[in-house]
């Protein structure tokens, strides 16, 4: 009798935990804004295909630019849009000798209509990329500009830093010989940094809540979906 | 009891984490994308070996589309096709390649195996996105020997 009340009461405290563990995961979900509330422009515009332009690199490290280049086409493809690819792009802005986006940026959008078809054009500012502990601080800065009267339809500043330490999460339980080898490893992770993989978390962070294009399923159903702030400052494991 | 109250709860977080991909990327490892990996290393190396790599990577990727759309990404056939058309492709291709690789497309002539099939890739790129057609199209007619 008493075993069975026992058991009762610690089925009790589980269920109880478990929701409380689902509330508290909800609540850490809920959103500020709504997509539509953020970019009602890109809900008006409606652009499907964009083309994207090689990032205007502010930094001594000239590696950013490709790495961040090589893997922005595959958060905006997976929301929905038809992305030039950035490689063509590229190869034909460095016979145009235009590989500089710098220059395109003030121009006006329209010629990007009239050259690629695009609807919408992506610049995107790298205005830091440094290695910081066991990670890679960066500030970026993202526009897409409509090809048809130069408005700006998205626009978020990002204050990034990418924790790339392989265990930085992980408690350490081996002492101080543990410890030793949890930074050496650290350190050989930051040396080798996979820095694919760093433009990668930047590129899938930042596109995360853009309104969805013609090809996903949530096309123009999304308005009430949650949204970030445009200007943030985050930790990104 | 516990045990299934468990695996509701998890598979309740779970479900609303999950992201379904819209198209096939030749799968992905620590989060980043075969395709990414590969034209990463192709920007990053310039090598022989890297280009023979990115070429059967884009055939993989054109053979198995997947993901809720099913069909091929955007942008692939294009970046496909332009890669086949360049005379050093097929030249990478024919000295550097493995037999494996070689397997995948079983050609003896390589230089004109591959333009044909890089001019097919374009095409199919339009066919398949006509929004390209405005950028591809000239691309397609300047490309052509």
């Amino acid at each position: 009798m008493v075993i069975g009340y026992q058991k009762t009461v610690k089925m009790k405290k589980a269920i109880y935990t478990i929701l409380a563990a689902v509330a508290l995961f909800l609540s850490s979900c809920s959103p500020e804004y709504t997509r539509l509330e953020q970019y009602p422009g890109m809900y008006e515009a409606k652009p499907v295909t964009l083309v994207v332009m090689p990032p205007i690199n502010n930094t001594s490290n000239v590696d950013a630019k490709e790495l961040l280049y090589t893997s922005i086409s595959y958060p905006l493809v997976e929301a929905g849009y038809y992305v030039i690819s950035p490689h063509l792009t590229m190869e034909m802005l460095k016979a145009e000798s235009g590989y500089d986006a710098e220059m395109l940026f003030e121009r006006d959008a329209a010629i990007f209509a009239q050259v690629f078809g695009a609807d919408a054009v992506v610049f995107s500012v790298i205005d830091e990329w440094a290695k910081k502990g066991f990670g890679i601080q960066t500030k970026l800065h993202y526009i897409i500009k409509s090809t048809k009267d130069n408005s700006i339809l998205f626009e978020r500043t990002c204050d990034l830093y990418l924790d790339l330490s392989s265990n930085s999460n992980s408690s350490n339980n081996g002492g101080l010989f543990g410890a030793l080898v949890d930074l050496t490893a650290s350190a050989v992770n930051t040396a080798v940094t996979k820095p694919i993989e760093a433009a990668r978390k930047c590129n899938r962070y930042i596109f995360s809540d853009i309104p969805r294009g013609k090809y996903h399923p949530d096309f123009m159903n999304d308005g009430e979906t949650g949204a970030s702030k445009k200007d943030i400052s985050v930790t990104v494991k | 009891m516990k045990k299934l109250l468990f695996i509701m709860a998890a598979g309740c977080l779970l479900c609303s984490c999950g992201t379904t991909q819209l198209y096939n990327w030749g799968g992905t490892y620590n989060g980043t994308t075969s395709y990414e990996q590969r034209l990463y290393a192709f920007y990053d190396r310039q090598s022989p070996e890297s280009v023979c790599a990115l070429v059967c990577q884009y055939a993989d990727m054109v053979a198995k589309p997947g993901g809720v759309r099913n069909v091929v990404p955007p942008g692939i056939y294009a970046e496909y096709g332009y890669l086949l058309i360049q005379p050093e492709t097929a030249e990478a291709f024919e000295k550097h390649a493995t037999d494996k690789q070689k397997r995948m497309f079983g050609y003896t002539n390589y230089s004109t195996s591959f333009y044909e099939l890089g001019l097919a890739m374009l095409q199919k790129e339009i066919e398949l996105y006509p929004e390209s057609q405005k950028f591809i199209g000239p691309l397609v007619e300047r490309l052509k020997r």
